[in-house]
């Protein structure tokens, strides 16, 4: 965790606090690190899940939103499911990857914050995601060929990738509630 | 037989990727005296995207569904785990009188099991299975409001009012790593791939999920001669002597039709 006393990072004054916001309870961590424990990825972190609560305790998110296993986390909650003081620990990796994206920090390694945005992308246009499209648009926004580009023809030779996209479905209304969004 | 009507969200891959969970859900629940009316202009719910992006979003895209739910009736049934639990979300962030369940809990229910025991035409007691739940359909018990969240039992109900031979596994609600599937499949094989060989240790035919995306990730990561992924709906469609099974054998990547054909399923 080299430059963690980095004032150029960490104390960037339009970066909301994570320590303090309600339901997410950081502050009530002990590091009993339960949570990295229970992780399925933990091993394939830069920082585990408890080190992550405790930077955001610190006030340091500066340095975890620069962490490249915020963005390997699944989302399967068995962090916050097993926390003993009911840190919402995946609510607080949660909170750093709207964090990192909205102040546009460049993971190390980019692949999962452009599959996201890809997704919202295909959710914006369409109204429902339609399988071959977010796949195109990942590809685009990633700038690689998708590594599963090949089970993917496997897919779609087994007759389970629809060709045709659904029909648009509430894309207006939609683009309301996603331009309401932005800047929060 | 009384027909009960229920709203219907079946959420982007089952009208993409699993059409089979889509036609087995709708078909088993006909067969049991339940209308599933499709929620008209449902819309995507977010999924793990919207929550890693944007909070305010997230919650935007949920409640929406929703809200269009409310003027429909008061109960949702969702196929998708991921689509459950970020429905379940917009349900507790909101004001809305609509209760989310998923597939499971309607058929989960002591009435239904009931039926099914009377309905099952071919019991499945030759079919060695283990259950995957996954993690969205019980996590975080705040939001799914299960007490057996560590040790899951209504796919193991629900199974065993048909007679399949249940084999107890610890992985049933271990992460599949389904979300990362398209940008860091290198992850995602390391995780379905040690519960495809856990199924095998534990002595099962054939994976059991309530998910589209489990279903996908663990039937799409295997080596030739893998074991088959099965919806249980797909299952329950089996046992109850349903018509219109065949089309949904040849869309899964592991072929379960030898395993099913062996355990006198099909």
């Amino acid at each position: 965790m080299a430059g963690l006393s980095d004032p150029m990072v960490t104390n960037r004054p339009q970066l909301d606090r994570i320590r303090g916001v309600e339901g997410l309870n950081a502050e009530l961590c002990f590091s009993c690190r339960k949570c990295s424990a229970g992780c399925p990825v933990a091993d394939e972190m830069d920082l585990a899940p408890h080190q992550l609560v405790r930077l955001a305790v610190a006030g340091l998110e500066g340095e975890a939103l620069h962490s490249s296993g915020i963005w390997l986390c699944t989302s399967c909650q068995t962090c916050t499911t097993r926390c003993p003081n009911g840190v919402d620990v995946a609510g607080v990796i949660d909170a750093l990857k709207q964090r990192a994206a909205a102040s546009g920090v460049k993971p190390s390694d980019g692949r999962m914050l452009a599959f996201h945005r890809a997704f919202l992308d295909d959710v914006k246009a369409r109204g429902r995601v339609h399988e071959m499209s977010l796949t195109a648009r990942y590809a685009l926004r990633a700038r690689r060929v998708p590594e599963g580009i090949l089970l993917g023809i496997g897919m779609f030779r087994k007759g389970k990738l629809p060709v045709m996209p659904p029909k648009k479905t509430a894309t207006r209304e939609l683009r309301r509630l996603f331009e309401r969004g932005k800047g929060k | 037989m009384t027909v009960r009507v229920l709203t219907y969200y079946p959420g982007c891959s089952l009208h993409g990727m699993s059409r089979e969970y889509d036609e087995s859900t709708r078909l088993v629940y006909r067969a049991l005296g339940i209308d599933l009316r499709e929620l008209a202009n449902w819309t995507c719910c977010g999924a793990s995207a919207g929550h890693s992006l944007d909070q305010g979003l997230a919650i935007a895209l949920a409640t929406r569904n929703l809200e269009l739910a409310a003027a429909a009736g008061n109960e949702l049934v969702a196929p998708c785990a991921a689509c459950y639990q970020r429905l379940k979300i917009g349900e507790k962030e909101s004001s809305s009188d609509v209760t989310v369940l998923h597939v499971l809990d309607v058929l989960s229910s002591p009435e239904m099991l009931e039926q099914l025991r009377e309905s099952v035409q071919r019991p499945l007691s030759g079919l060695k299975i283990v259950l995957y739940y996954g993690c969205l359909l019980v996590r975080p018990p705040e939001v799914t409001g299960r007490a057996d969240y560590e040790d899951p039992q209504s796919m193991d109900q629900v199974m065993a009012a048909v007679e399949a031979d249940i084999r107890p596994w610890s992985f049933k609600t271990d992460c599949c790593g389904a979300g990362l599937a398209v940008a860091r499949p290198d992850v995602v094989r390391r995780l379905s791939r040690h519960l495809a060989e856990m199924a095998r240790q534990a002595g099962a035919d054939c994976i059991v999920t309530a998910c589209p995306l489990c279903q996908a990730n663990l039937d799409t990561r295997q080596d030739k001669g893998g074991i088959p992924v099965l919806y249980f709906t797909e299952l329950l469609a089996c046992a109850l002597g349903l018509e219109g099974t065949e089309s949904w054998w040849r869309r899964h990547m592991v072929d379960p039709v030898p395993v099913l054909t062996k355990a006198g399923v099909i």
